[in-house]
Formats: structure tokens, sequence, C-alpha cells
């Protein structure tokens, strides 16, 4: 069982720091929350733990938005932070393109982005069944959607871009 | 067949359909053009998308070894029951030490500030530090606790004056103390004195006296000096906080988990000598006012005092991270600082601190521990 988590790990870290970093956006809260549920993990050795771990982590991400928003309310009080401090080895137009990543991510609905996140953080369709409910057979919907929306959010923000910059 | 619908095709380039259901696909796609190329705009749909979200991917970086994940974890549940029951334990064996004293007949040299020479016991040999009467013993492992007697003593000295009866000398002491030391040590000395409980019976013995020889006992002074009479047993004071009745020997305590540590009572010095007791320049949180540098006079600490936009005063607690620390507490240390997530100190409720450079940092401050920690990511 021990092996099995050291194999979990090693093959699925990667992939859940992935995944929380598009809930998060902040690569250093994701590795934090990833290893976190990892640490729960090894405290309780659930029976599947990959499955187990998402779970974890998408509640964790959860609880981590709304702690944001409580902090977000509280901190304009304080003026303190200077907008979200750009890490030295991003150059602009990487930055630029991850924003609009992320926006066109937001415009998704909560499960459209959830199967999306999941598949691309390497789950499974029967994984992403289990974890959100769907039938197997609707994740292959959800993610044709999904890709679809993403793509056409993406490039209406471009678009947008382009005209706001004449 | 009729036409594959959207999500099996997805389904199908993914990888995920059951066998006889691609085979299904299969056959009709050599048949069926329109669907051909369909299948070739779904494809070049999902390459777009993980392309997309590609873009939005964090930063390779190492992982931490698995291993690391679980210290934390486990020291801070082994540490703190440990700790708290090294805690009572010395209480016990104080509060044996304090009726002993407080019987007739001893010689008015008993009733003299006591600063016992500190017996090598395992606790003393963690962290040495000098036996001094000044405020300099909060570096002593065991200075935290201390007990106070409420019996009146005319035979007192200026100095038993000075630390007793303006503000409790428990105060003072537990305000130099990092509570995270304490807990350290004490939970060291109570490993060794246990291994060697284990050894022989008598070990007991052994266990109170080291504990009390190290703890400063003394009579508190009465403010009115006419106040003769022998005034009910005084509670056993630990971080300031009642213990319990030593005469009743009812014990009760209630948890209190980081210690609040008054620096805004330290002097305050000048930037060039806070530099000095560092060795490198103070940690600031950059954009706010720093109202005043000031220094733990009991220890190499700095209190740096910031104004935030919004007025509200913060302090960063800054100190040399200790190098004296045995192995086990470095490398606990080391594991807090690059893998353990934040996520779990804030659960241990313990109050915020992380390294820079060479340099560990609290913070303090009339704000949410939520919003402490956005600060205190911003320090550097």
């Amino acid at each position: 069982m021990p092996d099995d988590l050291a194999d979990v790990y090693r093959t699925t870290y990667p992939a859940l720091v992935r995944f929380l970093y598009r809930k998060v956006w902040d690569a250093d809260r994701a590795e934090d929350l990833a290893q976190e549920a990892f640490a729960r993990a090894l405290a309780h050795r659930p029976d599947n733990p990959r499955g187990w771990l998402f779970v974890v982590a998408a509640n964790m991400a959860r609880d981590e938005a709304r702690r944001a928003a409580r902090e977000r309310r509280h901190l304009t009080l304080l003026k303190s932070e200077p907008d979200q401090t750009p890490s030295l080895d991003d150059t602009v137009g990487e930055q630029l393109d991850r924003e609009r990543v992320r926006r066109a991510l937001d415009e998704l609905t909560p499960r459209d982005r959830e199967v999306l996140l999941l598949w691309d953080a390497g789950q499974s369709y029967d994984e992403i069944a289990a974890q959100t409910g769907l039938a197997k057979g609707a994740v292959g919907t959800t993610l044709a959607r999904a890709r679809r929306r993403l793509v056409e959010a993406y490039e209406k923000g471009s678009e947008a871009e382009h005209v706001a910059r004449g | 067949m009729s036409h594959v619908d959207e999500g099996t095709l997805h389904a199908y380039l993914d990888g995920e359909l059951a066998s006889v259901e691609r085979e299904r696909v299969d056959t009709h796609l050599r048949g069926c053009p329109a669907c051909q190329a369909r299948l070739v705009e779904e494809r070049a749909l999902i390459e777009r998308a993980s392309r997309l979200l590609g873009i939005a991917a964090p930063p390779e970086r190492a992982m931490p070894p698995l291993q690391q994940l679980r210290q934390p974890r486990l020291t801070w549940r082994l540490r703190r029951p440990v700790a708290w029951a090294a805690t009572l334990i010395l209480a016990v064996g104080l509060g044996w030490y304090a009726r002993g004293s407080m019987m007739p007949g001893r010689t008015s040299d008993t009733a003299t500030p006591v600063l016992a020479p500190a017996t090598p016991s395992a606790a003393a040999e963690t962290r040495p530090g000098p036996v001094v009467d000044s405020p300099a013993y909060a570096d002593r492992p065991m200075a935290h606790l201390a007990v106070r007697e409420g019996l009146s003593d005319s035979g007192r000295k200026d100095r038993d004056e000075r630390h007793l009866t303006s503000a409790p000398a428990v105060g003072a002491a537990s305000n130099a103390m990092q509570p995270q030391e304490s807990t350290a040590v004490v939970a060291g000395a109570v490993a060794t004195l246990g291994a060697r409980a284990e050894q022989k019976p008598e070990a007991i013995a052994q266990l109170s006296r080291p504990a009390t020889s190290d703890v400063t006992v003394r009579r508190q002074a009465a403010a009115v000096p006419a106040a003769a009479e022998p005034q009910a047993a005084p509670p056993i004071m630990v971080d300031g906080v009642p213990l319990g009745d030593a005469a009743s020997g009812v014990i009760s305590f209630r948890t209190r988990r980081a210690t609040p540590i008054m620096s805004t009572t330290w002097p305050i010095i000048a930037r060039q000598p806070a530099r000095d007791v560092l060795g490198v320049d103070p940690v600031i949180i950059p954009g706010f006012a720093v109202r005043a540098y000031r220094r733990n006079p009991a220890a190499r600490e700095i209190a740096v005092e910031q104004v935030t936009d919004a007025g509200t005063t913060i302090s960063l607690i800054e100190r040399v991270v200790d190098t004296t620390l045995d192995e086990l507490g470095r490398a606990d240390s080391a594991v807090v600082h690059a893998y353990a997530p934040r996520a779990m100190a804030k659960a241990a409720n313990e109050r915020l601190a992380r390294f820079v450079g060479p340099l560990r940092i609290e913070i303090d401050g009339p704000l949410t521990p939520d919003s402490l920690s956005s600060l205190l990511e911003l320090a550097r």
C-alpha cells in the first residue's frame, strides 16, 4: 500500500498541481494544496488514491476560492497587495496568453470546466464520471462542448483585445 | 448505422471507447465521408483546446520527496501532546517544590530570590545560555515556567522588586519566549527523561529535580510590607496562565496555542543597530512605512513595526535561525520551510512564520490570519 501511494505520487503529483493551478491560479498555492492532499492521503490511505486525491483537491480548491474571496474583501481595506506579482521567468506575452486562457475557462459552466480540467489532468472517462456524477456516456459529450467553448471564448477574447487596441 | 455523434467522436479520439463500440465507429467512418470530415475537425479542436490549456500550466518544478510531506504532519501530531505532558509533569514537580519551600522553619536564605544554578539537565544542554538575573534568563529553556508565591517577605532585594512588583515576571519571560522553541526543548527534555525513566524506577526523582533547579522560584514581595499574613496558596503560573491550585492539588488549564509576543514593549532602536543584531538587513514588507525597529532585550531578535495603508500596525518579529538546534529540529524547519503546506500550518493555528534568507520571520498584528499570511508572503 505505501508503495502504491508512492507510485501514485510519482505519476499523479504533477497532474494534480496542474489541475489545482487552473483553479487557484497561483503556482505556489497549487503546489501547497497538492502536497496537502497527498499528506492527507498518507494519513487516510484511501482505496482509490487517484480518484480520492482529485476529489480532495477539488474541495480544497473550492474552499480556497471562498477564502480568497473573503480575503480580497479584506485586503481592499489594506490596499497592500501589488497586483499578482509576476514571476521572473514569465515573459509579458506568456502572461497575456495565460490571462486570456484563464478568462476563457471562466466562461465555461462549472461542470464543463471541471470535466475539461480533470481530463487534462489525466483522469479517464470512468474516473471523471465517478467524480462528477455524470454518466460515462455523457463525459464525451461534455468534453466536446467544453473544448469548443474554450476555444471560442479564447478567440473571442483575443479579437476583442485587437478591436480594443484598434 | 446513423452518423456518429459528437460525444462519441471525442470519446473515440480520446481512446475511451470500449472495443466493441470502437469497431462500430471504425466501420461507419469507412463508409461516411461526412463523419470523416467531422473527425478531422474534432481532432483539430481537441488539439487546440489542449494547447490552450498547456498555456495555462504552472511552471514545472521538482517534486518534494513523498516522505517529507508526511514529516511535518507527524511531528506536529506528536510534539504537542508530548509538550503538554512535559508541562504538566514540570508543573506537578514545581508544586511539590513550592510546598517544600513554604514549610516553616526555612532560613531567610531560601527566602531570597533563588536563581538555581543550571544543573546539566538534558534541557539545559540543548540550549546553552548565560545564567544571569536579567531578562536574559528568557534564553534559558525553562524560563517561561516560574512559580509565584504569594508569601510576603520583608527581606526582599531590589532585584526582586524590579522583576516582580512592576510587571509579572512570568509575562516578561513569556514575552521573549518563542513558543515553538519552548515546545521543542521541553519535548526534548521529556524524551530524554522518559528514556531514563524506562531504565530505572527512581528516575522519577530525577525528573522533577532538573526541572525545578532550572526554574526561577522565588517569593513575591508584597506591595505593602505590613501585609504579613500568608495568603491563600498561589496558583502555579505557566506562560502567564494559572495552572491550578498548588495547595489543593487541583490542576486545571486552558489551551493556549501561541503566546502573544509583546514586542511593542521592546526598546526602539535605529535601523543600523537592528541590522547589527540580525547580521543582515531586517526584512520588511515593501510599500509600508516602517514605524519602528525594536529590539528584544532578552534575545537577538528584532521587531519591525510597519503601518499599513489602513493605519494598522503590524509587527515582523525576526531572528537569525538558530544553528544550535539539533539535527532533527533543523530538518524539521527545513521541511516546514520548503514543503509544508501553508494550509496545514493554518489548521494548526500556529503563529504565521516563514524563512527569508537566514532569518525566521513571524508576523503579528490585529488582522485575520489570512490577511497576516498574505502580508507575510510579501515580506522580503
